[in-house]
């Protein structure tokens, strides 16, 4: 039996934009276990930019529920929030969002950091990870003397290191050309295929479609939730 | 802790690389703090130059000794014009206060004049010429450097021996020994028996180096005291220095027989006048010295915290990541306080090193010191500054909204 990770009933989003409330989310409910694969998908203004934020636990809904592994978000404190970005959550970001004067090794030390890892585990861990996205030969370079495909699987391996147990991408490939982003995508699948959860943020088929599962977003609510045939893996619709 | 001291050396390290990444900027920020510093720096050394000197030359006034003289050392001019016809002090009281005086352990006269010393082709012009007893090396701080002091006799008989001061004996003799030679003092020849030790100068105050001894009785023979003598009574415990005021005065409204009712005559001068007086200048200087130095530093202050506006606004996106990655508030909060001192200490440290030039040049001029104290003092002050102008922008950076940083361009 796989372990829920996300459980999420009826969510709502309200946002004060000067007088008018902006309703992002209008009861969304959810479930996403170990070991998924899954694609939010969704036009602009549909919701998935705040789904995802609640999924990084960088947000709190107005209401509803999130429990994050039987933990209720919706009531932690900043800390404690932080607490599972940290060691829970690893984020990879449309653009990249590396430090640009750390160097690669720098970038992927970073949440370790904040995790109180000793500078030798630490150094460890941020070249084992590297290695394993293949840039075991780049850690020294800054972000800008790294192309962009080599600057998101910085970022990937930063994501990684903490080992945690779901893997956040908000458009991973947006600022790729196609032929890099098919790389890295490959890289999902076989950090998919290695047990890590993987959740996806996109409006590309392209990339949703190597997703196992993927859940369609319109006007906060959720339109269509299915997992793809021929996916022994999927969870439930 | 172990966590804390990993972050703390993290937080130094960022600082010290986004200080390196716009060096320009961080260097004119530290301006206002390199200003605030040299000036905390130069007014200390100033201060602790001026007290010792100060102390050096009271020394020589003496702690234990009392001073009967006309006037008192410190008055206005009114009180000069009404003190100026007090009677003169006259050599025959001696006796009598050392016969009643129960705490003087030595009484002694001394006067005063100026003169133009010669040997061959060297003289030296404007000397003071002191006529003192033999007992004088006793109540002064003075010693002797070379040769002996005059006797008992010398004094009584009125020789023509002389104790030359340092710069007196340098001018006049250079390198060459002086003891036994024959000077020229005002027209008569003197013989040179001693040298005094060298003083040291303050602006050239209370300084024996450019001064004549000659014996009072020689002294009264040649130059006369119709102007009047100082009577330096040393005490026998200076703890009862008051109470030998006291005494003192009661002998001299005696001596001068003085009514209840009527005002003294004459003043008794002290030390602690000088004290006074010197507290007075400093705390004006330290006061002046104050207002100019809290006046740069606040520039500082304000420079600093300027720059880490500007640092928080434009790493707003670095924050998000961070943030995003799990640093907390606190986290930030002192990655951005570390740099604003970080920032800060270095101006210290950049005024710290300027002050060290200033203080030889300072040195040679007037009188300077850099005690420890001073240094700590800078080092601490330039971390408290950075701290203050850290805690505003500091706190605006961990106050950040993570997907607002995320999003900002």
């Amino acid at each position: 039996m796989k372990e829920n990770l996300i459980h999420i009933e009826n969510m709502t989003k309200v946002y004060i934009m000067g007088t008018q409330e902006v309703h992002a989310l209008r009861g969304v409910s959810l479930d996403i276990s170990e070991n998924e694969y899954v694609a939010v998908m969704g036009p602009s203004g549909s919701g998935k930019s705040t789904l995802m934020n609640m999924f990084g636990c960088l947000d709190t809904p107005t209401s509803g529920v999130y429990q994050f592994k039987g933990h209720d978000v919706s009531i932690m404190t900043d800390n404690e929030l932080a607490r599972i970005r940290n060691k829970e959550i690893g984020f990879v970001f449309q653009s990249f969002n590396l430090l640009p004067r750390s160097n690669a090794l720098h970038n992927v030390e970073l949440p370790l950091i904040y995790a109180g890892v000793s500078a030798h585990d630490r150094r460890e861990r941020a070249m084992d990870a590297l290695t394993n996205v293949g840039l075991g030969d780049r850690v020294h370079h800054k972000p800008n003397e790294l192309s962009g495909g080599q600057r998101q699987r910085v970022a990937i391996a930063r994501a990684l290191v903490t080992k945690p147990s779901i893997i956040l991408a908000d458009e991973p490939t947006g600022a790729l050309d196609s032929k890099t982003g098919e790389e890295i995508m490959l890289l999902f699948e076989d950090l998919y295929k290695a047990g890590n959860t993987i959740i996806v943020v996109t409006h590309e088929e392209d990339i949703a479609k190597h997703a196992r599962r993927v859940i369609r977003l319109k006007d906060g609510h959720i339109e269509t939730d299915e997992s793809r045939v021929g996916h022994l893996q999927a969870s439930h619709a | 802790m172990n966590l804390f001291l990993l972050q703390l050396k993290e937080s130094v390290l960022i600082a010290l690389s986004s200080i390196r990444a716009n060096k320009m900027r961080s260097l004119l920020t530290t301006l206002g703090i390199v200003i605030g510093i040299v000036s905390v720096t130069s007014m200390n050394m100033m201060m602790s130059g001026i007290d010792n000197a100060f102390k050096s030359s009271l020394t020589m006034i003496g702690n234990d000794v009392l001073y009967i003289q006309k006037f008192p050392w410190f008055m206005n001019r009114d009180d000069w014009w009404s003190f100026r016809n007090r009677p003169e002090l006259q050599e025959s009281y001696l006796p009598i206060i050392r016969e009643q005086s129960q705490n003087a352990l030595y009484v002694v006269p001394r006067a005063g004049a100026g003169g133009d010393v010669k040997f061959s082709e060297n003289s030296v012009n404007g000397v003071f010429v002191n006529g003192v007893v033999d007992d004088e090396l006793r109540v002064s701080g003075s010693d002797l450097s070379d040769g002996r002091f005059f006797t008992e006799l010398e004094n009584s008989a009125g020789r023509s021996v002389i104790v030359l001061g340092s710069e007196v004996a340098k001018s006049l003799f250079d390198e060459s020994d002086p003891i036994g030679k024959k000077v020229v003092l005002n027209g008569h020849p003197y013989s040179v028996i001693g040298v005094l030790s060298k003083q040291g100068k303050f602006l050239g105050l209370f300084s024996r180096d450019n001064q004549v001894m000659i014996p009072f009785g020689t002294f009264k023979k040649y130059f006369g005291i119709r102007r009047g003598i100082t009577i330096a009574v040393k005490i026998k415990d200076e703890k009862k220095i008051e109470e030998a005021k006291g005494e003192l005065t009661l002998i001299m409204r005696k001596l001068r027989r003085l009514s209840a009712t009527q005002e003294e005559n004459f003043a008794i001068n002290q030390q602690e006048a000088f004290k006074q007086q010197l507290d007075g200048i400093s705390a004006g200087i330290y006061g002046v010295g104050i207002f100019i130095t809290s006046l740069s530093l606040i520039v500082g202050m304000i420079g600093v915290m300027n720059i880490m506006f500007v640092s928080v606004k434009e790493r707003t996106r670095e924050i998000g990541i961070r943030k995003a990655l799990g640093a907390t508030r606190k986290i930030l909060l002192i990655q951005f306080l570390i740099e604003a001192m970080t920032i800060s200490l270095i101006g210290g440290l950049i005024g710290l090193s300027i002050s060290a030039g200033l203080k030889f040049v300072i040195d040679h001029y007037f009188v300077a010191e850099m005690p420890l104290g001073v240094i700590m003092i800078s080092i601490v002050v330039s971390l408290v500054v950075g701290l203050i102008a850290g805690i505003l922008p500091a706190n605006t950076a961990a106050k950040q909204d993570p997907i607002e940083a995320l999003r900002y361009e």
